[in-house]
């Protein structure tokens, strides 16, 4: 795919674009324009938006008034004003306007009025260390200047030992983020008796992030925050602000579980942004490959910065961050003795890293970050010129939360969405009204999720005894509570269930993942050991196996040792010119089918399965070039789940009919399942994550990968070749919920099969290629053809067979094979 | 159903609900669960559901009285719904491993050695504490089932035991606590700093006893162990102080982190068990407290270490 893009190739004529004022967006759009409009292929911009806003309500402490106009505020915007009023009549309230709204105002207003006018302190949550330290820098800006004495205190895992207890006796207003409270202030809240005693305020900053699994868990940790409230006389207000989603009041109210007003219509002024989208030149039309994504972004990043535009870069992956600031640091940064230009700021990093990331960035002093979703929130960078995204981010919400970080302060602003490669970018890209037309999506939460509520209940259980008649969620308490106490966690003693066991609960529960423990990656280069960065549960497998390459700040390590158990990986430097991408197969077996439909050849059916990852291996990928110069074996724990699906299988003889051989039929379960899973992402307003996907027989025995060529090949578990002729064959496509237990996507999918399976043939079938490509049954390389059919018309004969006739095989093969 | 099929469900979807997660071992082949009868979130609710009636049906075991008979086998009384006091006291000459313990109330006057008490030490202003409990973690979770505190008297040192017998017995077992704390007492633990205080403080918040043991004076032994001795022992735990400083050796005792099975087994099935080794285990912890005491005065410091 990548390997017939070159950098020497100019593929932009970077010399000819530069535009001639410097720093200008508009020069370097209309330059862009100009020189590759077949290349643009959406253009949409949004008119600068004048401000609207309203006098300070008379109510409002004189000391305040005097601390915004210290700052140069008299007058509010219309949503501040609004969320004002609504909060100090002590409503609940949502503010959900576009990035760089003056959002935050929202909350500090009411939070120190209530502050000077009775002491009452506030909770502030944010969902990063990051945003925490940036909202108490804008307070603290505003408590100075109007010398209002408040005190903001940052309450997280940066916080020393010897300064928590002046936080919890001092600090009118704690700064912290869902984790900590889940983990060290709930199940320690005696110590933290007088804050809950006059605590008045929750502020729930970014809410859209608490979606799925995060969400859900989010809502358990409010259900222990009220409980514990309640428990010291109080019910806190909450006030909560989001970007821009399709449901913000719903998501605010599922997530609190009580009324919630919202405030959505923005009062703050815009300057007028340009956004393109981009489409990588087609490099083979044969297979209709087009040019990387990668270098495309890496050319407009360079004329941007060259144009004197401050530009952020989101990518979609961390090996996408890394090998993109490469790529730009091969330019900018050559000479080691002058300050970096570029920077890349992902998760991973070490806080103090960050931090200085961000002052460097709001400074002016960087022309170029290169980002993941890191950077999607609000953390306070300052004014950017030029957003680009490195492919589609999976979200409509979150493309217009990312092109939001540039055009900050009523500057005009240029976003470019480059296109990548796969299904839905290049779904997007032929249908870009899907992207400026269509609503965001729906923010959705299951708190009562039972494996997640049970997670919580173990936790409320810890911090204070239940009472018969309380409510924790809409299951019958007693009935949990009971479940506990025969595993000997809680002891039953009259009405009431206490904590006996020995563990502390909340330590075992990880809000963000479901398995727990970060691995440290530890740079162990000449005897040293010194601590480079993190790596979450669920990237560890992928990224930190033996002999993987580690990127950090775009310089390669090798990893030498992985200890899975200590959660630590040994590194050390290395001049690699190549980097590691892992393979991982998974296994899948049904336990159970809750409703089948059983059509002429295919069933499908939705149920219960039990799913087994493991990474079996990995490539190593020569830079730009991108070669595939060797493979290694992984030898790592597998990642096990029982959770909900739905799977299609097809009749043996049917598929015998079909197809002139069984490997030709999977290629076609590949190629559908690649279709399959885009379709239902869309359909189910999840992100592709959140859904896995499977080809195996349905009982664990094989599965189906691609090879290094893109086909179908069975694999024992082991990673060991089969041959699909030797062995029982009954293929199952599986579509599974990619959460132990479910999140309750699988049941509606089955309701929808016939759209899917529609859908996904549409997709195929109006694909420009010729013979499949990642935009369609996924990345395809060799041979056009096996066993006569194409990958293409492979997956499209599978599918017309999923839809549930045979007559529409022979369309899809036109060789007419019997 | 059987209840083993719903825990094997439930432990199979995710990690157990009563065990800290533990990673499957490097190279653990993938253990597929045999066919059979599976269930939905929802179907698990409703056998659930079975499970909770079945637990209603069946009678819960009722135990007479069982305070009374376990209030007498350990050698106490009840006095308070669920809570047991045992009382014991030891003559000076006493002799806890090589210390009499009448060399604790020679300490008059002093504030010396490694103590670095900053007032002169009334021997009869001192409360020995120390506490058994659920577990090590704490948090709100973590109780204090057992608490014992040691005193001087004329008769000699007095020991005196709280045992929860159940949950209700936990705002006795405080308030017994409030009333036994003189005025002027000053409290010495090991390692009470960062144990037993902030967990009694926190059971005392929970049940709007604030401050029950704020700003009290506090002697930490430990601290004073390592002042005096980190370079010499080769650790600084009370075990190590009792056979390197006290030449004891304690003969059948049941290790502290059986304490809160054995507490757990009480609650659950009204058997004492080895209750009374909980207590004999805490007694001697005390006792090590306070013979530790005058043999920590006692040493010369030089350069913040002892000199022998």
């Amino acid at each position: 795919m990548e390997a017939w893009s070159r950098p020497e190739l100019d593929l932009l004529g970077e010399a000819d674009a530069d535009p001639r004022r410097a720093g200008d967006t508009a020069a370097l759009a209309a330059a862009l324009k100009r020189k590759y409009p077949a290349r643009i292929v959406a253009e949409f911009t949004q008119p600068a938006r004048p401000a609207r806003t309203a006098p300070l309500p008379a109510g409002l402490d004189p000391r305040i008034a005097a601390a915004l106009a210290g700052r140069g505020i008299r007058r509010l915007y219309s949503h501040q004003a609004l969320a004002l009023e609504l909060a100090l009549a002590g409503r609940h309230v949502v503010v959900a306007t576009p990035t760089a709204s003056g959002k935050s105002l929202c909350y500090h207003l009411p939070v120190l009025q209530g502050l000077l006018a009775d002491g009452a302190r506030a909770l502030y949550l944010f969902p990063t260390k990051a945003l925490a330290q940036d909202q108490v820098a804008e307070l603290l800006e505003l408590n100075k200047a109007g010398g209002l004495g408040a005190r903001a205190m940052t309450f997280d895992g940066d916080t020393p030992a010897d300064a928590r207890k002046a936080v919890r006796e001092q600090g009118d207003i704690v700064v912290s983020n869902p984790d900590m409270l889940h983990q060290g202030i709930l199940p320690h809240h005696p110590r933290w008796a007088s804050f809950f005693e006059t605590l008045r305020y929750v502020v729930i900053d970014e809410l859209h992030g608490y979606r799925g699994v995060f969400g859900s868990h989010m809502a358990n940790v409010i259900r222990r925050l009220k409980r514990i409230s309640r428990f010291y006389g109080r019910e806190p207000q909450f006030i909560l602000c989001s970007a821009t989603i399709a449901n913000p009041k719903e998501l605010a109210e599922a997530l609190i579980g009580a009324p919630v007003e919202a405030v959505t219509e923005s009062g703050a002024p815009q300057g007028p942004r340009t956004v393109l989208v981009w489409n990588p030149p087609v490099v083979n039309p044969d297979l209709n490959l087009r040019a990387s994504a990668r270098s495309q972004t890496a050319r407009l990043a360079r004329l941007a910065v060259k144009a004197g535009l401050s530009t952020i870069v989101f990518a979609n992956a961390r090996l996408t961050v890394e090998v993109l600031t490469k790529y730009l640091k091969d330019v900018f940064d050559r000479d080691p003795r002058r300050p970096a230009r570029v920077a890349a700021y992902r998760g991973g990093y070490l806080p103090g890293e960050r931090r200085e990331k961000e002052k460097r960035m709001r400074a002016g002093n960087l022309d170029c970050v290169v980002t993941t979703s890191a950077l999607e929130l609000g953390v306070d960078i300052g004014a950017l010129d030029v957003c680009l995204l490195n492919g589609y981010p999976g979200s409509i919400a979150a493309t217009w939360q990312r092109l939001g970080r540039a055009g900050r302060r009523n500057k005009p602003s240029l976003g470019v969405l480059v296109a990548g490669s796969d299904l839905l970018d290049q779904f997007l890209a032929r249908h870009p009204d899907f992207l400026f037309g269509a609503s965001p999506e729906h923010a959705r939460i299951d708190p009562d999720q039972l494996l997640i509520l049970m997670d919580h209940l173990r936790c409320a259980a810890f911090e204070l005894p239940f009472r018969a008649g309380e409510v924790f969620g809409p299951h019958s308490l007693q009935t949990l509570l009971g479940y506990l106490e025969e595993h000997g966690v809680l002891h039953r003693e009259g009405d009431s269930w206490h904590w006996i066991a020995d563990s502390y609960p909340a330590h075992a529960v990880s809000l963000r993942s479901v398995a727990d423990g970060n691995f440290t990656v530890i740079d162990v280069t000449d005897g040293k050991q010194d601590i480079l960065g993190e790596v979450d549960y669920g990237a560890a497998a992928l990224t930190l196996y033996e002999g993987a390459i580690y990127l950090h700040q775009a310089r390669p390590w090798q990893v030498e040792r992985l200890d899975w158990t200590g959660r630590k990986a040994f590194v050390t430097r290395t001049r690699a010119d190549y980097y590691t991408d892992a393979i991982d197969t998974t296994r899948l077996k049904v336990l159970d089918s809750f409703q089948q439909d059983r059509g002429a050849a295919a069933t499908c059916a939705h149920g219960e399965v039990h799913v087994v990852r493991r990474v079996a291996g990995y490539k190593k990928i020569r830079y730009y070039s991108h070669e595939n110069v060797g493979y290694g074996n992984v030898n790592l724990p597998d990642q096990e789940m029982h959770t909900t699906a739905l799977w299609w299988s097809l009749d043996e003889a049917a598929l015998e009919r079909a197809f002139a051989s069984r490997q030709a039929a999977l290629d076609g379960f590949l190629g559908a399942a690649h279709a399959l899973h885009h379709v239902a992402a869309l359909a189910s307003m999840s992100e592709l994550r959140d859904l896995g996907r499977a080809v195996g027989d349905g009982t664990a025995g094989w599965s189906a990968v691609q090879d290094a060529g893109g086909r179908g090949s069975l694999r024992t578990l082991e990673g060991a070749a089969l041959d699909p002729d030797a062995q029982r064959f009954r293929p199952t496509l599986t579509l599974y919920d990619n959460y132990p237990g479910g999140m309750g996507l699988a049941a509606p999918l089955f309701d929808q099969r016939s759209d899917l399976v529609a859908r996904a043939h549409d997709l195929v079938a109006d694909c420009p290629c010729q013979s499949g490509c990642p935009a369609c049954v996924g990345p395809v390389l060799g041979e056009a053809e096996r066993f006569g059919l194409t990958a293409k018309q492979a997956a499209l004969a599978l599918l017309a067979m999923l839809a549930g006739g045979h007559q529409s095989n022979s369309e899809a093969n036109p060789h007419g094979l019997h | 159903m059987d209840y083993i099929e719903l825990r094997r469900r439930l432990a199979q979807t995710a990690p157990a609900p009563w065990s800290e997660p533990a990673p499957s071992p490097p190279g653990s082949s993938a253990s597929l669960p045999g066919q059979g009868r599976s269930q939905s979130t929802l179907d698990l609710l409703r056998r659930l559901e079975q499970v909770r009636r079945r637990g209603e049906q069946r009678p819960r075991p009722v135990f007479p009285s069982p305070e009374v008979s376990l209030a007498e086998r350990l050698g106490g009384k009840e006095v308070a719904p669920g809570l047991v006091e045992v009382v014991r006291v030891h003559p000076l000459a006493y002799r806890h491993g090589a210390v009499p313990l009448r060399r604790l109330a020679q300490v008059d006057g002093d504030r010396g050695g490694a103590l670095r008490h900053p007032h002169p030490i009334d021997p009869h202003k001192l409360l020995f504490l120390d506490t058994e409990t659920t577990g090590l973690a704490g948090g709100a979770g973590t109780v204090a089932f057992l608490l014992g505190v040691a005193r001087l008297t004329d008769a000699g040192l007095e020991l005196r035991q709280w045992l929860m017998t159940a949950f209700a017995g936990e705002v006795a077992l405080l308030d017994r606590l409030a009333a036994a704390l003189g005025e002027e007492d000053c409290l010495v633990s090991f390692n009470g700093k960062s144990f037993d205080i902030p967990l009694l403080d926190t059971r005392a918040r929970l049940h709007g006893r604030d401050g029950l043991l704020r700003g009290r004076p506090h002697l930490d032994l430990l601290h004073a162990l390592r002042r005096a001795h980190r370079r010499r022992l080769p650790d600084c735990r009370l075990k190590t102080a009792e056979t390197e400083l006290l030449e004891l050796r304690r003969a059948d005792d049941l290790p502290g982190e059986f304490a809160p099975g054995v507490w757990r087994d009480w609650l659950r099935t009204g058997r004492a068990g080895r209750l009374n080794e909980v207590l004999a285990h805490n007694r001697d912890d005390l006792l090590s407290t306070a013979a530790l005491l005058p043999v920590l005065a006692r040493e010369e410091m030089r350069w913040g270490m002892a000199v022998r």
